[in-house]
């Protein structure tokens, strides 16, 4: 089956674009102590923000540390976290909702309304409330964003349980005596990855986002350690003078975002083509 | 002899309508009663809303009745475990594009019904040959079927199970002509090779004189008429059994 | 006779990325004024191709017509601009399909559905005409009918209201694709008789579009036989059945079952 989709990846040029930009950005956060002209935490207070030159591609910060290697650097942490937290959410969702969506009855009841119970917080407050418990790093950061994020998942993966369920494939494997435990791994999470896949990867981006808007909050990844949203937390301090703080930054989020988006929406067609019922 | 299945008043209700809709109590089965002798075949015959979909289940495991008592083999089938009643009858199911997992391969598929006898999976190719698949297809999905090929696979992963009875629910309804002809012809071939009970649903009485020596016409969940498939085609009693005979089209050579 | 439509020499292709597949060859086929013809064969053969691209309904996006003519009254439909389509659609030319559910939209009544229609043909009293419609295919139970949803009337029912739609404007073709596929048996032959007697009612001619030979045996007076896009057999339905030339032909008619003989 894995060939079929492999085949049907290259012939997608979404699923292409995204995977293109997303392998440059990989190779960027790998390679980025031998891509960084300088030591991005090194600072220089002679330096202060200056604009963007051939010595700082990007210019530099309120303490002279090179914005173009933090920015390099920051790739680490954004892809590092986005991928992550959304592993978590997945593996959280994907267990809740398969097992809410076979089992029904009273477990089903009991899971499901606890996701509501979630949802009705906000986002942001879940998360606020996490990281007054715990320090922000970068790895809590990781936990609490894939931990707040798996609600939306566990009912979409229900409900294609539930769809599924009924489906005579099921009903034969059913009657064929197949345990549950078989029926789940093997008969329905494969039918249900779909979703799953292309909901994670365009998760990414927005996990991605989170962790951004967390570190420029100060609550997530903790200067001096680089990432693009504690860059941004200078930057707007110094906008009126610093233009290149804020701007960089921003389009790496930009652009590592639309890379993982444009791979979601391309998966989408990947793996569910009008060929296949 | 103890009959192979042995149905007596079953009743099978299906509520309708939502919490804010009207709820409505539909009976799809009202009391009815049959019986299968070992090595032969019957078929069950009627149009939609008769019930017929809904007795193959039920006698399948697949649903439970409401109420009446059905005894297979002699053992009531409240007391049989599920695997004793996944070894007894298996379902070889209507449209063969989804009643097949898209994302398993054919021979994966026929292993489980294989797994259920406890034999050896390189028995799975036996079974291929014996429903006329290329043993290649094995490796095969779903989608790379034609629809003759995958009612194919759908038949061997129901008779590798090596049930004692075969429930067909529609099993050539949604192929070509020129392929309904074919599975028909295997389907009789392999009653006779393999010594097994059909229970064949369909709302056609064409595929149902083909298979089955004894049929029963089914509507809104009553039988109307039971017996002999011979006699009742050649001399139907029921009303409505004449109504579906003289509904078929037929072939008419004069111009 | 007069020729009412005439194909001459159509070709279809379906387009799907940089895949062609032909689905009609070079098929010409008449129809006379007041007959029904028979247009069989099995899936993926192209005869509802050529059915839809008659009335220019093929998806333009997937569908291609790369030659031919289809006259219908003397005028090549294929090179009518799109208003002249639109007034002979319903108003000369009918079509009904093989699924009612799908070709009635659920979230209307049928009374608003029909009244919306006779009013697209500029035709008078709407309410009334559709009482008068209802019973013409022979729906008794008018008022319940009208105000009720899709869903909530049978397949038969709906399949009735489908016809009434498309005879509503008296069009002088009506193009039936597997009008009773999706039905019961004893609601086909129902719904067929049906169709016989409008047509006769209404003096229009018929294409009925199958893959069951003896449907076609027993309510057509010509036939097409079409296999892989192209019509392989042609004539007197009767002839046809009888003495078959084709091969294609032959094997269908082996395929027939018993009981249908």
């Amino acid at each position: 089956m894995l060939i079929i989709y492999w085949r049907r990846l290259l012939k997608n040029r979404l699923a292409l674009a995204g995977t293109f930009f997303i392998t440059l950005l990989i190779m960027i956060a790998v390679l980025a102590p031998w891509l960084s002209p300088r030591d991005p935490l090194q600072q220089d207070l002679l330096s202060r923000l200056q604009s963007p030159s051939r010595v700082h591609f990007f210019g530099t910060d309120d303490l002279g540390r090179d914005v173009f290697s933090r920015v390099l650097y920051g790739t680490r942490v954004s892809l590092t976290v986005g991928i992550l937290a959304v592993l978590i959410s997945v593996l959280v969702g994907t267990s809740i909702g398969l097992l809410s969506g076979y089992l029904g009855g009273w477990w089903d009841g009991v899971l499901m309304r606890s996701v509501d119970v979630l949802l009705c917080f906000p986002v942001i407050f879940l998360i606020l409330m996490a990281v007054a418990f715990l320090e922000p790093s970068i790895n809590n950061v990781m936990i609490i964003i894939g931990l707040t994020s798996w609600m939306g998942l566990s009912r979409l993966v229900r409900g294609e349980v539930l769809s599924l369920k009924e489906r005579d494939f099921i009903q034969a494997a059913k009657a064929l005596g197949v345990p549950s435990r078989r029926i789940l791994i093997v008969h329905l999470l494969p039918n249900a990855i779909s979703p799953i896949v292309v909901s994670a990867t365009l998760g990414v981006g927005g996990a991605i986002l989170t962790e951004a808007a967390l570190s420029f909050l100060g609550l997530g990844v903790q200067p001096p350690m680089p990432s693009w949203g504690n860059i941004l937390t200078v930057g707007k301090d110094y906008m009126h003078i610093a233009w290149w703080l804020s701007i960089f930054p921003g389009l790496a989020i930009l652009v590592t975002v639309l890379a993982f988006n444009l791979l979601g929406e391309g998966l989408r067609d990947v793996l569910d083509p009008r060929l296949e019922t | 002899m103890t009959p192979l299945i042995e149905a007596s008043g079953l009743t099978k209700r299906y509520r309708t309508g939502g919490v804010f809709g009207r709820q409505r109590i539909l009976a799809a089965l009202i009391k009815v009663s049959l019986t299968l002798q070992e090595g032969e075949s019957l078929g069950l015959v009627g149009e939609s809303g008769s019930g017929k979909t809904t007795l193959g289940k039920i006698i399948a495991g697949l649903l439970d009745p409401d109420e009446g008592m059905l005894t297979l083999a002699g053992r009531s089938s409240t007391t049989l475990k599920r695997l004793d009643r996944a070894r007894f009858a298996q379902m070889i199911f209507q449209d063969p594009a989804t009643s097949l997992n898209p994302k398993l391969s054919v021979g994966t598929q026929i292993g489980e019904a294989v797994r259920l006898t406890g034999n050896r999976i390189e028995e799975v190719e036996v079974w291929m040959d014996r429903v006329g698949l290329n043993r290649e297809m094995c490796t095969a999905y779903p989608h790379q079927l034609s629809g003759g090929q995958k009612q194919r696979a759908n038949i061997a992963r129901a008779i590798a199970a090596r049930p004692r009875v075969a429930i067909a629910d529609e099993p050539v309804s949604s192929l070509d002509l020129s392929i309904q002809a074919q599975i028909l012809r295997l389907l009789s071939d392999l009653k006779r090779s393999l010594g097994i009970s059909y229970l064949v649903i369909s709302h056609d009485l064409g595929v149902v004189a083909a298979l089955c020596e004894r049929m029963i016409v089914l509507k809104d969940g009553i039988v109307q008429e039971e017996g002999e498939t011979s006699n009742i085609l050649k001399n139907p009693q029921h009303p409505y059994t004449q109504k579906l005979l003289s509904s078929i089209p037929r072939l008419r050579t004069g111009s | 006779m007069s020729r009412l439509l005439e194909i001459q020499n159509l070709s279809v292709e379906y387009r799907r990325g940089r895949q062609v597949i032909p689905a009609v060859r070079h098929v010409n086929l008449t129809v006379e004024a007041g007959e029904t013809l028979g247009l069989v064969g099995e899936s993926g053969c192209g005869k509802s191709t050529l059915a839809l691209s008659i009335l220019k309904l093929l998806p333009e996006t997937e569908a291609k017509i790369t030659g031919g003519r289809i006259v219908f009254e003397g005028r090549n439909l294929l090179q009518s601009p799109v208003e002249t389509l639109r007034k002979i659609r319903g108003e000369r030319i009918g079509m009904i399909f093989q699924d009612p559910f799908s070709s009635l939209n659920p979230v209307f009544t049928i009374g608003n559905q029909m009244t919306e229609t006779l009013v697209w043909h500029n035709l008078s009293h709407p309410s009334r005409k559709a009482r008068e419609l209802l019973a013409q295919v022979q729906l008794t139970d008018a008022e319940r009918i009208l105000s009720s949803y899709p869903h909530q009337i049978s397949g038969g029912q709906r399949q009735r209201v489908m016809i009434a739609l498309a005879i509503c404007a008296k069009p002088k073709l009506l193009i039936a694709d597997e009008p009773t596929t999706a039905l019961d048996v004893t609601i086909q032959k129902e719904i067929m008789d049906l169709l016989i007697q409008l047509q006769k009612e209404l003096n229009m001619s018929v294409i009925l579009v199958t893959h069951n030979l003896a449907l076609v045996s027993q309510n057509t007076k010509r036939c097409a036989v079409m296999n892989a896009g192209e019509i392989v057999e042609e004539g007197m339905t009767g002839d046809v059945i009888q003495h078959p030339h084709h091969p294609y032909t032959q094997t269908l008619l082996r395929c027939v079952p018993s009981l249908a003989r």
